[in-house]
């Protein structure tokens, strides 16, 4: 495990490289992290999953978006534009530190629509590994509000209602991180069933509970010339937990081995 | 962070197996001051709870502190330990490791350590037992009840119908009773080590504390040492904690000689969520930093978070 910081010094972004045990498969991962709260829940996830694709000979780096985590920049100033850069950075990154020629990506619920519109700029790109994707950008904001004002009416009882409702960030924080107009703008716009095509060769979605959305996304998915294969893995993590301790939180994210297992099979 | 501000992780203690980041001071390393060491909130990563680890490294940093943020074994990117050490003296020992690690390498030789919940816990247990520790922020650290804070809970209660209606004379009796023995022991609070209390909500998470005396007994030592102490409490442990002056009243016998702190924020709850309380909680404790240990630089740069 070599943690580093890469990118440009004024946006320096933080990541963790795994190297392969025994002799590399010349073949590197990155993993794109959920955005949040839902990042700090999935930490342990893609730590564990990290270790267990470096078992299997992958070069993996597991990093930060600009903003988000260890690296640098305000909780504030994330948005999708930046953040679509920053997977490039860390895919070159990967590249120049592992020498790996094929690079695939596994992304996590916001993480995962990052990656498939990351994944419309590049050409080098192997495999794609969508996992719990956010389908629908505006079924995804209305499940962080939701999330959000169950986590304050559980965190502050009956306080919520005798003071001002903005005190409590409503529609403009979810659990602790801020929600921009920009970045709300942004995520409004989010609809995978619009993307024309994929350019990775090979496309996963490994779906812990499988919506409507991610049935639509399915049908969507046959019309593009990438092969893409579909595993439904139940019990999984859940992400949207309303524990309001941070600890049960984490807790409540814990992923089931076979999960981890079938996406690393989907890089095989 | 700030564009003149440095991070640097790196891998460190007995085994390489714990794992850490140091963000450098603004302006340059001043051995003279002490190193902060922001330690874990339960098992959540070296970042805390919405990043606030993140902001308050960064901030302080700012102010000229050197400042770590860690993952103790089996948290995080840390490897569990390879010994049978109990969680809670596994904890010390890791604390010891980053407090030698920076020692050793940064040449310091003294430390204040904060941490929220079990990350408050754990850097009193180690100020008390290592002379290198002169300064601590707790945040929703020990709290003892005393006999304002029944009035106010049971009070809160008598107030809304439907407690009325729930509000038994057991529990009315049980009240009294505990008002009663507080009064009969004439100390600052019932003295029992434990935060759980039958008549209150029950919670998932359990905290145990050590009994008031004993860590009264604590506080007085730190002060003998010089400790600079700093509490803060946010309004979201109302189970053993629920008004401001609660610290006060629960160590009126321990003279804290102005080496005593207390912030109280009546609008958070326990993990500080809303941008708001992590602002207010952020600048708290730059300003006692500051006021306690500097002047160290001028103030720059606040954290921006903002909707």
């Amino acid at each position: 495990m070599n943690p580093l910081y890469f990118g440009s010094s004024q946006k320096a972004l933080f990541g963790i490289y795994h190297q392969p045990q025994g002799p590399g498969r010349n073949r590197g991962v990155v993993l794109c992290n959920p955005l949040g709260e839902e990042a700090i829940r999935s930490h342990r996830a893609y730590r564990q999953l990290a270790t267990m694709m470096a078992r299997e000979r992958f070069h993996v780096l597991r990093f930060d978006y600009y903003g988000t985590g260890d690296s640098a920049g305000d909780s504030g100033d994330g948005a999708t534009g930046q953040w679509l850069e920053d997977i490039a950075t860390a895919t070159d990154e990967l590249k120049d530190i592992s020498g790996a020629a094929k690079v695939s990506w596994v992304g996590l619920r916001y993480g995962a629509t990052l990656a498939i519109k990351a994944a419309q700029r590049r050409s080098d790109l192997d495999r794609l590994v969508l996992w719990d994707p956010v389908i629908d950008g505006k079924l995804y904001l209305r499940e962080l509000r939701d999330m959000h004002v169950d986590f304050v009416r559980a965190e502050f009882a009956g306080r919520h209602r005798e003071t001002n409702p903005g005190a409590f960030g409503h529609g403009e924080e979810v659990i602790g991180f801020p929600l921009t107009p920009a970045l709300r703008g942004e995520i409004e716009m989010v609809d995978l069933t619009a993307i024309a095509k994929c350019r990775a060769k090979k496309v996963a979605l490994i779906l812990s509970q499988r919506t409507a959305a991610h049935q639509r996304f399915i049908e969507h998915m046959g019309t593009w010339s990438s092969e893409a294969l579909v595993h439904d893995i139940a019990g999984g993590a859940d992400w949207n937990s309303e524990e309001a301790f941070s600890d049960l939180a984490v807790s409540a994210s814990l992923v089931p081995k076979e999960l981890l297992q079938a996406i690393i099979d989907s890089l095989a | 962070m700030s564009k003149s501000m440095k991070e640097k992780p790196f891998l460190f203690g007995d085994h390489k197996s714990l794992f850490g980041i140091v963000t450098e001071p603004r302006g340059g390393l001043d051995v003279s001051q002490p190193g902060i060491i922001i330690l874990n909130a339960g098992i959540v990563h070296r970042i805390g709870p919405h990043r606030k680890s993140v902001k308050i490294a960064r901030r302080l940093a700012d102010q000229g502190f050197l400042v770590m943020r860690f993952d103790q074994s089996g948290i995080g990117d840390s490897e569990p330990r390879r010994d049978a050490l109990s969680f809670d003296d596994g904890a010390l020992d890791d604390i010891r490791q980053a407090v030698e690690h920076l020692q050793d390498t940064r040449k310091i030789d003294r430390f204040i350590l904060m941490g929220l919940c079990s990350g408050a816990d754990n850097s009193y247990q180690t100020a008390i037992r290592d002379q290198r520790i002169v300064g601590i922020t707790l945040i929703d650290g020990y709290a003892y009840k005393t006999p304002e804070y029944y009035l106010r809970y049971y009070g809160a209660r008598l107030g809304k119908l439907q407690s009325w209606k729930s509000f038994t004379r057991r529990q009315a009796a049980r009240a009294e009773r505990k008002a009663r023995d507080y009064l009969g022991r004439g100390r600052g609070s019932d003295g029992n080590g434990s935060v759980e209390d039958h008549a209150m909500p029950t919670e998932q998470y359990v905290r145990e504390f050590p009994p008031r005396d004993e860590v009264a007994a604590g506080f007085r030592t730190l002060v003998d040492r010089g400790v600079e102490i700093h509490m803060c409490y946010s309004a979201g442990i109302e189970r053993y904690y629920n008004y401001r002056n609660q610290f006060h009243d629960s160590f009126r016998d321990v003279d804290f000689r102005g080496r005593l702190t207390l912030n109280y924020f009546a609008d958070s709850n326990h993990t500080f969520t809303t941008l708001r309380a992590q602002r207010a909680l952020v600048d708290a404790i730059v300003a006692w930093a500051v006021r306690a240990f500097g002047p160290v630089r001028a103030s720059v740069n606040a954290e921006s978070d903002s909707a």
